[in-house]
Order: structure tokens, then sequence, then C-alpha cells
């Protein structure tokens, strides 16, 4: 059986499956999102319009038993950057949509007031009436789905935020204890969801077999290369394992690229008190848990469980994005208060990057002071939660809260918040910032690990030189490897000293489908797939003043090591393909 | 001066606990000096900082340097 995708109406209320075309049968994940987006949705449409579509799709070896394959892309038009929007996250929803052999699932329509929620099982998809759980929060949602539809399903959710319209608003995925803690959260896709009134999918697999391999030993072999290479490299099989992504807390730190207050420092002095170090610390002594999965399939185990002194539930997958976001870029240093507002973030439904940046610069612009942690909870669970007008002015985004509090220091590309990494003090995630299709993001090339982490050999962070190779390098790479297969990018800390590892990638997409795809072919995809967004960009109105940082990176030195951002704009155009005018 | 910080799971690699702490400076002192020193195996040794710019176990220090050492780390 093929791949196939599910077309949903939320005008006529219709679920139907069509055949893959055959250009798009070997997409996945951000390839066939992305490509999707770009044929259907007009580049010039409001994005919380009519117009507008949300498309959810598996990656190419999603419900296969290749390790960590289990991300799931969520692709629109986005109300947050304007331009193409590809989040993806883990979960266990790609995983039972890959078992169930749906390359895609295509959420467009005119809802005229009408609440939905889709469910999918081996009979076929059905969109349902979602009056009665549109209004609750991610949590409540999530139990109430698995209380009506079995424990088993996995669950898509649009949370208060989406349903608000707010143009920081995620889109929320189930791990395997059904808890909605995994989020697609960059660029604002849950309202895209909400504005198409489906509050949630429901995925259950019960009854279905794993998809077909072509080359059934091949893949095996493939598979075991893949998850012996991860298991001897010390990131893969000993750093993330033990201490999860929040280890980063102190070493970006000691290199003097934690953004402090909202990108006015680079260290901070309180690092230590909301470290990888101390959460693993307080999750053994309290009773919760490290070495967590977000997904089926995983065998990096980078998650977590966080519970107060008390031993009580708190949040799940407490990262160092979040930790950042919500600590030392609001100059916070209390690691349980961080916790909660998590809980808040994934409860609501936003993305902890966004609403960090945007708490910054609101107390940047005077609504409360740097480190009022109880201030920073209050907001998201009296004003944020509940929709109220400041609610809302902090809701939709960094750079929409600097305009409304008079802020003009603002760290945001193509709209879009900055991640936890100031690009003075490592200027290869600068590169990415700037030239990312989606904006600043860290995950599109993540050159931290050969500029910071020496992994993949080593750059340094501070000079100009060689960044953009890396950047573009990487970029194509991650769109090719990672988030087209639905393989977790973590896997390229491996992948990125083992060549075998990245080979044994390409061997197993080629024996799922029984088409050669070499490492080189990978590439090239992950290269058609930036083109292929950055033309859709262009179509949407961006141009090459875009691709740029915000001009207080040039002239604002960052402390301690006293560096501005000094990449040539010509040097980020020929990354973006842009063609150099002739000065006459 | 030379104050050593060690992260990750180091302190407990080098049997003393000890996290943070001061060592005296003297001429020649290398990276690898303070950490054998405090009984470190090198091969659990991931990124070197001394002064938060990258070095090596044969990176010789001043005195008042900082010296930053990690097991091997990845996230994002």
């Amino acid at each position: 059986m093929a791949r196939k995708l599910l077309r949903v109406d939320v005008g006529t209320g219709s679920a139907t499956f069509e055949e893959l075309p055959e250009e798009l049968v070997m997409l996945g994940g951000r390839a066939l999102s992305s490509a999707i987006v770009a044929r259907e949705v007009d580049p010039a449409c409001d994005p919380l319009g009519r117009e507008n579509k949300i498309v959810f799709s598996t990656g190419l070896l999603a419900g296969t038993t290749a390790p960590n394959s289990s991300r799931l892309s969520v692709g629109c038009k986005s109300p947050l950057t304007g331009g193409i929007k590809e989040s993806n996250s883990g979960g266990q929803a790609a995983n039972r949509l890959g078992r169930l052999e749906i390359a895609a699932v295509v959420v467009e329509g005119d809802p005229t007031g009408k609440k939905w929620i889709l469910n999918v099982n081996k009979d076929g998809a059905f969109l349902l009436d979602g009056g009665r759980y549109w209004g609750l929060a991610n949590y409540a949602c999530a139990e109430a789905l698995h209380k009506d539809f079995g424990e088993r399903a996995a669950c898509i959710l649009c949370g208060p935020a989406g349903e608000s319209g707010y143009r920081n608003s995620s889109v929320a995925m189930t791990d395997p204890e059904g808890r909605p803690s995994r989020h697609a959260g960059r660029g604002g896709s849950g309202a895209v969801m909400g504005a198409r009134g489906l509050k949630a999918m429901v995925i259950d697999d019960a009854g279905v077999e794993r998809p077909a391999l072509l080359d059934a030993d091949r893949f095996k072999q493939a598979r075991a290369r893949l998850v012996d290479g991860l298991a001897r490299h010390p990131v893969t099989g000993d750093g993330l394992p033990h201490y999860g992504t929040a280890i980063l807390v102190n070493i970006i730190n000691e290199a003097g690229a934690l953004p402090t207050r909202n990108f006015h420092f680079g260290t901070f002095n309180e690092a230590e008190a909301i470290s990888g170090e101390t959460l693993a610390q307080n999750c053994d002594e309290r009773g919760g848990k490290h070495e967590h999965s977000c997904m089926t399939g995983c065998v990096v185990h980078c998650s977590n469980v966080y519970v107060d002194k008390e031993g009580k539930y708190v949040t799940s997958g407490l990262e160092y994005e979040t930790i950042w976001a919500l600590g030392a870029n609001c100059e916070n240093s209390d690691l349980d208060a961080i916790a909660e507002m998590d809980f808040e973030c994934d409860d609501i439904g936003l993305d902890t990057i966004e609403m960090g940046d945007t708490l910054a610069v609101a107390m940047e612009g005077g609504l409360l002071p740097f480190a009022d942690t109880q201030g920073m909870l209050r907001l998201l669970r009296e004003e944020v939660r509940h929709g109220t007008e400041l609610g809302h002015k902090l809701g939709n985004g960094c750079e929409r809260a600097a305009r409304e509090f008079g802020v003009t220091h603002v760290p945001t590309v193509k709209h879009q918040g900055m991640p936890a990494y100031d690009p003075r003090a490592i200027k290869g995630i600068g590169v990415t910032y700037a030239t990312s299709p989606m904006g600043a993001d860290h995950t599109a090339g993540y050159a931290v690990a050969t500029n910071i982490l020496d992994v993949g050999g080593h750059v340094d962070p501070l000079s100009r030189e060689g960044q953009c190779p890396l950047s573009q390098g990487l970029q194509e790479a991650t769109a090719g490897f990672f988030d087209s297969t639905g393989l977790c990018v973590f896997l390229a800390f491996a992948c990125l000293d083992q060549p075998e590892s990245l080979a044994a990638i390409a061997e197993m997409v080629s024996a799922r489908y029984g088409r050669e795809m070499s490492v080189n072919d990978l590439v090239a995809y992950g290269a058609r797939v930036l083109d292929m967004e950055r033309d859709f960009n262009r179509r949407a109105g961006f141009g090459k003043e875009d691709d740029r940082l915000p001009a207080f990176f040039l002239t604002e030195p960052l402390p301690p090591h006293k560096v501005v951002w000094d990449v040539a704009d010509l040097d980020l155009d020929k990354v973006c393909g842009w063609t150099p005018v002739m000065e006459v | 001066m030379i104050a050593v910080r060690l992260f990750g799971g180091l302190q407990v690699l080098a049997g003393s606990g000890r996290r943070s702490y001061d060592m005296p400076y003297r001429p020649g002192l290398t990276v690898s000096a303070v950490l054998a020193e405090e009984g470190l195996p090198f091969e659990g040794i991931g990124v070197i900082l001394v002064n938060g710019r990258h070095a090596s176990l044969a990176t010789p220090l001043q005195d008042g340097d900082r010296l930053s050492v990690f097991t091997p780390a990845g996230g994002g």
C-alpha cells in the first residue's frame, strides 16, 4: 500500500483520501508540507484568513522501526512571520499516522463557525463535532479525548492560544504518557489550526500493521548500524540522556553567548541555578525523571519529567530553550518557577522561545521589572491564558509586543524571536538566523554544534570566517536528512562525526521505498526544499533586506567578548541565492 | 590563581566532588596538568574553554585564567 494524502474540508465536513501525485511520492515531513503549502496556498493571503491551509506531514521513515523517526511537520503560511512555516515536533502522532500510511493531512476550507475534531483510524477519517472540546486547555482536552477515544490514541491539539488567534501559538502533540507536552511551537501554527475550526486530531492505529518495506533485510541492517552509531557517540549515547538539552546552559554561558536581559549580555551570573546539572539533581532528589522519551522508538532519551519539592508533577520536556527564554533572558534564576511557566505555555499552547522573548521586551519596556518571577507567572496565568487585552498584546510575539511597549531593542528575524544563542558570539548560528526561510530558528542549521560543541569539527565562533558555508551545509543536511525523513535532528550530533551513520539513513530510505537515495541525493534534496521555501517567501514579499539581523547586533558589542555581528551582507545573500546586482 | 570550573559529571569522575575551585598558578601550567592533579581521565572530557575561548589539553595557562571543562554535550 502506498502512502496517501488525507484532505479535510472544514467547510463541507468531508475527509477524503487521495493518491500522492508522482512528484510528491518521495517527499516527507518538511519537504512535503512545504511543497503542499507552496503549490496550494497563495503567498499573499492573510495567514489567519480562510485561504490559508494547515498541513501535517509525516517523515519518509514514519511508522517504521527507524529510531527517533516520529517527528511530525506542521506547515502553513505563518501568522507570525508572514512567510512559509514548517515547525516539527516529537510526540506520538507521526508514529500513528505513519503506521496508517498517511503522508500528509491537509486541512482547508471555511468552517463558518463550526468546531471540529478529526478522528483517524483503520476504518478511515471522520470529521466530528468538536464543540464540547473547544475552550479546553491542552491538558484537560487531551484527558477528555483519551477518555472518549482510548488511551492509545495520539492527539494533536490547538490550545486556547490558537483558539484566540494568537500569532504565538503552538500545535501540541501528546507524548507516550498522553501528556500534551510536545509542541510544534514556532511561527503560530496553532492559530491557523484554530482558524480552520479544528480543535484536535485523534489518531488510533489499532489493528494496523507497520508499513511494508521494499527491502526489509537491507533496512534492518542499516537501522542496526545507525542505532549502534548513536549508542557509541558520546553526545547521543551519554551527554543527552544524562542531562538533556539543559546541559547547554553552563556551556553557552561560559562561552559568553547566553543571551541575558533581552540580549544585552552574554553571561548570566546565576546560570548554575538553572543549569542541566541542577535540573538533573532536582529530578534525582525529588523523584522526577531524566532519560525520558518523547516518542516511541527514541533511543536518545533526552526528555525529562520535572516534579516539585513534594514530588508532584509540574511539567515534562523542560528544555534548554525554555529555561533560557524564561530564565536568563528575563534574568530569572528560579528553575521551579520556569518549570511552572513551561506548564502554563504547554497548557495554553504557546511557544516558549517566543514567549520568553516577548516577556523580556515587555520588561525592557517597563511592564514589569527584570527578574520578577511572580510577575511573569501572573501575566501567563491571568492575562495570556484568559485572552485579556494585555494577554493579546503578549500573545502575538516579541516584535508586536515591542511595538506596544515602545521598545527598539528587538531580537527578531523575519518577525520571529531569536532562540538561546547570541549571534554575535556564535556567528554560525547568526547566519542560520539570518538566512533560514523560517526566520530566527536554531534547529534549521545548528552551527552551535561546530562553533561551540566541537561536533563535526570546529569553526571559531567569534570569527566570521567559514560561517556561511557551515550554516548553508547544515541547513541543507537538516532539511534533507532529518526534517524530511521525520528523524529527530539530535541524531545529527552522531551523524556529523560518523559518515557511516549518515549513509545508514540514506539506505533506510532506499530500502523502505525501493528507490535508490544516496547521501548526496539527500543533501541535494534538502537544497531543493530550501529553494522552494525561499521562492514562497519571495512571492510573499520578502527581499534580501529580510535576510539580516537587527541593527543593534552590528553596533552594540556583546560582553564579555566585546564582539559585534560582522558577517558581510553579500555572503548572506550567497547563502540565500540572491543574484548580486552589478554596481554601475 | 586559576579559577577551575568542572561541568557535567566531571566532579564525579574526579572523585573529589568539587565543581568549582581556585588553584595556585605556577609558570608552565597547562590544562592537562590541572586536570591530572584533579585525577580526571582525559577520555571523559569534551569541550575545554579558557576565558570563554576554545582550548586544548596542551594549552598553557596564565595567572588569573578561568578554566571551564565539560563532558561531551549536545542539545538545542
